[in-house]
């Protein structure tokens, strides 16, 4: 096995609903770049909850690493292992500035490792490059709090990159932003992939953003009612008349999915 | 980089307060004193109000930078009084109205034989060790058994409380052999000073501002290094910050422990400058009060709690004189203003009348420190 995430068989029960029903899904350690697509109420942040500790689902299996057994971690030793995630609504910490947000995710996590670090660290250069990189250098010492809805999503992205990640969950990284910010995402993510070497594993609803980071040939893996409905490219999915289906409903309109 | 470091000295302008508050309280007002400017009364009346500053100092830096309400911390400081109370007692025991090896109060309670647990308090290490090191071995295991079972918000804060109360209810017990609802008083004298001497309350008085000093020393190397930072983030978003990576029990179970040996060297500073510890100051009520201080002050911000501690303490020594009765309403009434008006407390206010007067952002020098930092590493 050489599987970057296996997910076998993994039933999620909310009160007798199915969130997620015998869901199986492999992302090979080759691969850079996973979409996750699927209507509303698809499971899509159901999964990335199992992964990351927040949903403890009633069966299967979840290994990153061919070994790490996912389920039963806690949440913060599941980031420590590199597995690390972005929330649908931007989650930083508007009270502090941009810097220190960044500072919180860079280095050691441990309590005794925190005591004797400043606040204004002797290396920072990761977090330097790394703001540089999403643009927000010129806004290290803003509070969080004052940046637009879109500098937030890519702060917060870039908060994830000084965590230094091995996989990275990105749950609508898009949403919200207007169309110059959703092009700059686009760049921002396919820089990302260029120069780190973490995978990424991205939900989106807006099939435009979707179309555009598909482009380079990432799988895409659409989910319906809990479970993998198909997976290919973005091509393949989009001709498949079970996703037609699924979007549309009883299928009319071939190729508006 | 020595050029960095150097800066980030120069850039701390709240150093510079620090001594001048030190200068102020520890070195000019026992001056004042020796040279007759500043009665004893009022000096021994200043040594009490620094002793609770260091109390709020505590208490803010588990509620107003973490977030945690501890309505626990009266039973630190009763625990740091009752120590270093009981060593007091057994000072002078002997000299007492009975010429009995124990205190007077166990002769009413016909008690002739020393306790077991009083016993290692006549060794006054032991008694100051356990006025600090007690209340915060008390806060570890309470902390390690809420926090890492993930009991937080409301639930913690009626824990504590609960425990609070408890503790009052048998602190009032005779059976307890710490004297009921008296509680310890009538101390004689203190490590073999006499407490009926100007000298010793003068010394006591320089101990506590000095203690104050280091205590802030101690809280603003805290709340500065990185530590601080996870404590604001655990008050703001503590889920965040566990998906980001931190065991935040950690954290907690640490500040916690801190806040209660503050509130330990409180009770232990206190008792002897007051003369008197009774149960009635270790209960809940003693504990909401601690919170109405550092929130009139500014909850996180340490100078808040200083201001607050210290001045509503002078506002009850000054109206309770003329108006005994009305003083638990006018606090009430302080902590309904200060929610309603000016949540940022007295510092949050001068903050704001500053920030009117030169236009000045609150932000900006803050954010100039982490900027600077910044920069040191672009160019």
């Amino acid at each position: 096995m050489d599987t970057l995430l296996y997910v076998e068989n993994l039933t999620v029960s909310f009160d007798g609903f199915l969130a997620l029903r015998n869901l199986n899904l492999i992302v090979e350690r080759t691969e850079r770049v996973r979409l996750l697509i699927g209507p509303n109420g698809a499971g899509k942040t159901t999964l990335f909850d199992v992964l990351t500790g927040h949903v403890v689902p009633s069966a299967g299996r979840a290994l990153f690493r061919d070994t790490v057994n996912l389920l039963g971690m806690s949440p913060h030793a599941i980031a420590n292992v590199g597995v690390i995630r972005k929330f649908q609504t931007p989650s930083v910490f508007p009270g502090h500035t941009v810097f220190e947000n960044m500072l919180l995710c860079a280095g050691r996590k441990r309590f005794v490792s925190t005591l004797g670090a400043w606040r204004a660290p002797r290396s920072q250069d990761a977090i330097v490059t790394v703001l540089g990189q999403l643009g927000l250098a010129e806004r290290a010492g803003d509070l969080a709090g004052t940046l637009s809805h879109g500098e937030k999503q890519w702060l917060e992205i870039a908060m994830l990159l000084v965590e230094d990640p091995t996989l990275l969950l990105l749950d609508e990284p898009a949403a919200g932003m207007t169309r110059p910010e959703k092009e700059r995402t686009v760049a921002l993510i396919e820089g990302i992939v260029e120069r780190s070497t973490c995978s990424v594993m991205l939900i989106e609803h807006d099939m435009e953003f979707v179309r555009q980071i598909a482009r380079r040939g990432h799988r895409v893996t659409v989910l319906h009612e809990g479970t993998v409905l198909s997976e290919g490219s973005l091509d393949l999915v989009q001709a498949d008349e079970r996703v037609i289906e699924a979007y549309l409903g009883r299928g009319k309109v071939r190729g508006a999915a | 980089m020595r050029a960095a470091e150097a800066s980030s000295w120069r850039s701390d302008p709240q150093l510079v307060w620090v001594g001048v508050f030190g200068a102020v309280f520890a070195v000019g007002l026992p001056v004042a004193n020796v040279l007759g400017f500043v009665s004893d009364y009022y000096l021994n009346l200043f040594g009490k109000y620094l002793a609770l500053a260091i109390l709020a100092l505590g208490m803010d830096l588990i509620w107003g930078y973490t977030g945690i309400l501890s309505l626990g911390q009266a039973i630190f400081f009763g625990i740091g009084a009752y120590s270093i109370g009981m060593h007091m007692m057994l000072e002078s025991s002997g000299k007492g109205v009975y010429g009995e090896p124990v205190p007077d109060f166990m002769i009413w309670n016909q008690v002739y034989q020393l306790p077991v647990f009083w016993k290692p308090y006549t060794s006054a290490i032991f008694a100051l060790a356990s006025s600090i090191l007690l209340p915060a071995l008390l806060a570890t295991v309470i902390g390690f058994l809420t926090f890492r079972r993930r009991l937080r918000g409301t639930y913690f804060a009626i824990l504590t409380q609960a425990i609070a109360f408890a503790v009052w209810l048998m602190l009032n017990r005779n059976e307890m052999k710490l004297g009921g609802t008296n509680g310890l008083t009538d101390f004689k004298s203190v490590l073999g000073f006499s407490l009926s001497s100007a000298e010793t309350l003068r010394a006591l008085y320089v101990v506590t501002a000095t203690l104050l000093v280091v205590a802030l020393l101690l809280a603003r190397a805290i709340v500065r290094s990185k530590t601080g930072l996870v404590l604001e983030a655990i008050r703001d978003n503590e889920r965040r910050l566990e998906f980001l990576g931190y065991d935040t029990a950690g954290f907690k179970i640490f500040v916690f422990a801190v806040s209660a040996a503050l509130a330990g060297l409180s009770g232990l500073l206190y008792a002897p400058q007051v003369g008197i510890i009774t149960p009635s100051q270790v209960g809940v009520l003693p504990s909401l009060e601690i919170v109405i201080w550092v929130a009139f002050g500014g909850r996180g911000t340490l100078w808040g709690a200083l201001v607050g501690a210290i001045s509503v303490n002078w506002l009850r020594s000054v109206l309770t004189g003329t108006y005994p009765r009305l003083w638990p309403i006018i606090l009430g009434g302080l902590f309904m203003t200060v929610i309603l008006l000016f949540p940022a407390g007295l510092i949050g206010l001068a903050a704001q009348v500053k920030k009117r007067l030169t236009g000045r952002r609150g932000a900006v020098a803050r954010a100039a420190v982490a900027a600077s930092g910044v920069n040191h590493h672009t160019a």
